[in-house]
């Protein structure tokens, strides 16, 4: 773990100033996960791990959205799994409220779980195809005792669905009965049920259609106001990220390589991937984007990243050092939020 | 490493730029159609009532053209697909109207004629990756297996290594390796890809793509819709794209069909289309993006809610959330889809008055 050394500066320093929630809620310190590979009958996996999430740290806030982005297979499901511990993390620290989350046994885990709900990337798999709608929000306030009263759950349940957009009716159908930017919806009304301080939105409204989803994200926004809680969002569209975040992560191949505030990252993006990625957004109008740029190559397997900088296998800027050094996620230059770029530096058109 | 090619995305990006009349479309030889889907209608029992989730619906696909497909989520989109792929169940399901593959009556052949057409010459990229594949087999296994299945007297050795070239080709890394993992080893874009690789795999005729690259981040959206593009020039396969993406549907279709509670409310050139609507429902679509200058503020929604399937409003049944609803709008069987301009249709009584920029 080359970068752990290096990146011993405490990962809120240099962050959104100025902004007005400054109170950490979530901290997240060289968290790692590793996948063991099984290897087929005749191929056994050797011992070889999939690097999912590498020495990944950052802050969120109280109140805050953090976005995050990054080609698919990046690590953005495995790294919030892990924060929230659905996946047991290989290495690192998850400070929630100020209690380091992986000290936790599982009983205290469970009670916690309260505060921090996830609604999934996969509203098909996500959700108990024996149970009604009703039955799937209800669930959690039959586990956590008192938070709903049992007189107000008819009434909750109506306002929860109206809330993300579906009628009181729905309640007593089952998921397969419901399209599947429907279900998704219901995911989100389950996730909010107990009030949570940290919600882990992992592609939420990628199966909506443009209204709904300016719903949902209204609706985000909406109870972000009135209860204060903060959401990791993970989305491959763009303009969905820049319209919710407050401040944006980008990854790579298991490590986050440019952080900075929704400004820094859409207006002067400093690291190359994050340049490619900006550039490749499907518009209306292509004419009225920059030049596109093609990220040619392979993706590198988690496998075995390439030594140095994961991305210079596919970086226009790559030079020798970028494959003996590994470039450190900090401040460089005129660049004034975190890349992990020996070359940092806003893009010419 | 770098290439700058503005419309790498798609290939070309035809016939929606060209001047009206020089595009084929007005005339189609009858043998250029690959589908034609007429009055397609698709209803589910249900404790409920029936729920109308197909109400009329009528398109046809020509050979290697691309064909978007955008509307409400629960419109009936992915139901009329599944239908084309035999997919429903009958009961719950009851289908009529006419579906044909070249000439083949999809819905009355018999089973073992319409089983050489679906998952064949028509194949299907499903919106949920995860539940479409076995978690139980590799997905190698499951790759090969569409060889064996449709291409009998395949080998297990032949299967394999097209497994992993097909899976080389909608990039994913170490194929070698990953031939012989589970669904659940894999990233949901990943197994999305794995999805494209297995309905390309027969180099079919027509491919049904249903949100095929909501779950891939842009980089590899922009390099599978490539991928796409060239299956449609090397083989010309029909391409029917299912998404909510406008900006997919802007540099990668040609025509769009745009569905509300079960029919189609407006047809026509993408660019026209999304130039100047000729539905409000479409209008409402595209203001409700989320565009750099609605950042700190509400995004624009369409009012109401959606219909509920199983009462439709009478008249437009948009009519309900709609801006420019007069008591015309509002009673009766409702406007049917009818020409507004060159190539485009529309289901508003107002729809010239759009087009016109009224
Ligand atoms: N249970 C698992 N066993 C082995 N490998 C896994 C497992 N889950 C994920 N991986 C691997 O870890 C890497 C990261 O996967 P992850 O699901 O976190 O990606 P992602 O960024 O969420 O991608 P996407 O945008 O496609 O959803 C991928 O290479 C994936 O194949
Ligand atoms: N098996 C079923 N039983 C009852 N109703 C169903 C069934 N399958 C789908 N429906 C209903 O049919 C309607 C159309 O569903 P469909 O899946 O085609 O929507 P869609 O346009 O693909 O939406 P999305 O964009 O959200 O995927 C929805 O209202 C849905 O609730
Ligand atoms: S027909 Fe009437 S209600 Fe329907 S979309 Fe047009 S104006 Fe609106
Ligand atoms: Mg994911
Ligand atoms: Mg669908």
């Amino acid at each position: 773990m080359a970068g752990a050394a290096g990146t011993a500066r405490h990962p809120a320093q240099g962050e959104r100033a100025g902004a007005v929630l400054r109170e950490p809620l979530l901290e997240v310190e060289h968290l790692v996960k590793h996948y063991p590979v099984r290897g087929g009958l005749l191929r056994p996996g050797g011992g070889k791990v999939v690097r999912a999430v590498d020495d990944v740290s950052f802050v969120l806030h109280r109140g805050e959205t953090l976005g995050i982005v990054g080609e698919s297979g990046c690590g953005k499901s495995t790294l919030s799994r892990a924060i929230l511990r659905l996946t047991e993390p290989t290495g690192g620290r998850v400070r929630f409220a100020g209690e380091d989350l992986l000290q936790l046994s599982r009983r205290e885990m469970r009670a916690r779980r309260r505060h921090l709900q996830i609604v999934f990337q996969d509203p098909f798999a996500s959700l108990n195809p024996r149970m009604t709608v009703a039955q799937i929000i209800r669930e959690p306030w039959s586990i956590f005792k008192g938070v709903v009263p049992r007189p107000e759950w008819d009434r909750r349940t109506a306002e929860l669905l109206v809330q993300v957009g579906l009628s009181p009716d729905d309640a007593h159908r089952y998921p397969y009965q419901f399209s599947g930017g429907q279900r998704q919806r219901i995911g989100i009304a389950r996730a909010l049920t107990l009030n949570p301080k940290l919600v882990v939105c992992d592609e939420p409204v990628s199966a909506l259609d443009v209204s709904i989803q300016a719903q949902v994200l209204n609706l985000l926004a909406e109870i972000q106001e009135k209860l204060g809680l903060s959401y990791i969002f993970i989305a491959h569209d763009l303009s969905v990220v820049r319209h919710i975040s407050d401040r944006i992560a980008v990854m790579y191949l298991g490590k986050l390589v440019e952080i900075g505030t929704w400004q820094e990252i859409y207006e002067t993006p400093a690291h190359p991937y994050t340049q490619a990625l900006l550039s490749s957004v499907p518009v209306i109008e292509p004419e009225a984007r920059g030049e596109r740029i093609i990220l040619k190559g392979e993706v590198p397997s988690p496998l075995a990243p390439p030594s140095g900088c994961r991305f210079r296998t596919r970086c226009r800027k790559a030079a020798a050092v970028c494959a003996t050094e590994e470039p450190v996620l900090e401040t460089r230059g005129a660049v004034g939020h975190l890349t992990a770029c020996h070359f940092a530096a806003p893009r010419e058109y | 490493m770098v290439d700058l090619n503005p419309a790498a995305e798609c290939g070309e990006r035809p016939s929606s730029s060209e001047p009206p009349g020089s595009a084929a479309a007005t005339v189609t030889p009858p043998t250029d159609v690959a589908l034609a889907v007429s009055d397609l209608r698709v209803a589910f029992e249900s404790p409920h009532g029936l729920v109308r989730a197909v109400n009329g619906v009528s398109f046809s696909i020509r050979r290697g053209e691309t064909v978007g497909i955008l509307g409400e989520s629960g419109s009936g989109k992915s139901v009329s697909v599944s239908a084309v792929m035999g997919l429903l169940d009958r009961p719950p399901a009851h289908i009529t109207g006419d579906i044909r593959f070249r000439g083949v009556d999809l819905l009355r052949a018999p089973a073992r004629e319409t089983r050489r057409i679906r998952g064949n010459r028509i194949s299907m990229v499903f919106q949920d990756p995860v539940t479409a594949l076995n978690p139980s087999l590799t997905v190698g296994y499951q790759i090969g297996e569409l060889f064996r299945v449709h291409r009998p007297g395949t080998s297990r050795r032949y299967a394999l290594r097209e497994a992993v070239e097909l899976m080389d080709r909608v990039g994913i890394p170490s194929a070698r390796e990953r031939v012989h993992g589970y669904p659940h080893e894999l990233s949901g874009g990943m197994s999305q890809r794995i999805m494209i690789a297995m309905a390309i795999a027969l180099k079919p005729d027509i491919l049904i793509a249903d949100e095929p690259t909501t779950a891939l981040d842009v980089t590899v959206q922009a390099q599978i819709m490539a991928l796409l593009a060239e299956l449609r020039r090397e083989t010309g396969m029909a391409l029917i794209l299912i998404t909510h993406d406008v900006g997919v549907v802007s540099e990668c279709t040609e025509r769009v069909m745009v569905m509300y509670a079960g029919r189609i409310v407006e047809s026509g050139p993408t660019g026209a289309i999304l130039a100047r609507p000729a539905h409000p429902y479409t209008a409402g679509l595209m203001s409700s993006m989320p565009r750099a200058e609605m950042k700190n503020r509400r995004l624009v929604v369409i009012e109401g809610a959606p219909p509920v399937m199983t009462a439709i409003p009478p008249g437009c049944a948009f009519h309900p959330r709609c801006g420019r609803r007069r008591p015309l709008c509002t009673g009766g069987g409702g406007p049917g889809l009818r020409g507004v301009a060159e190539e485009r249709a529309s289901a508003c009584h107002f729809a010239a008055e759009m087009v016109a920029g009224g």
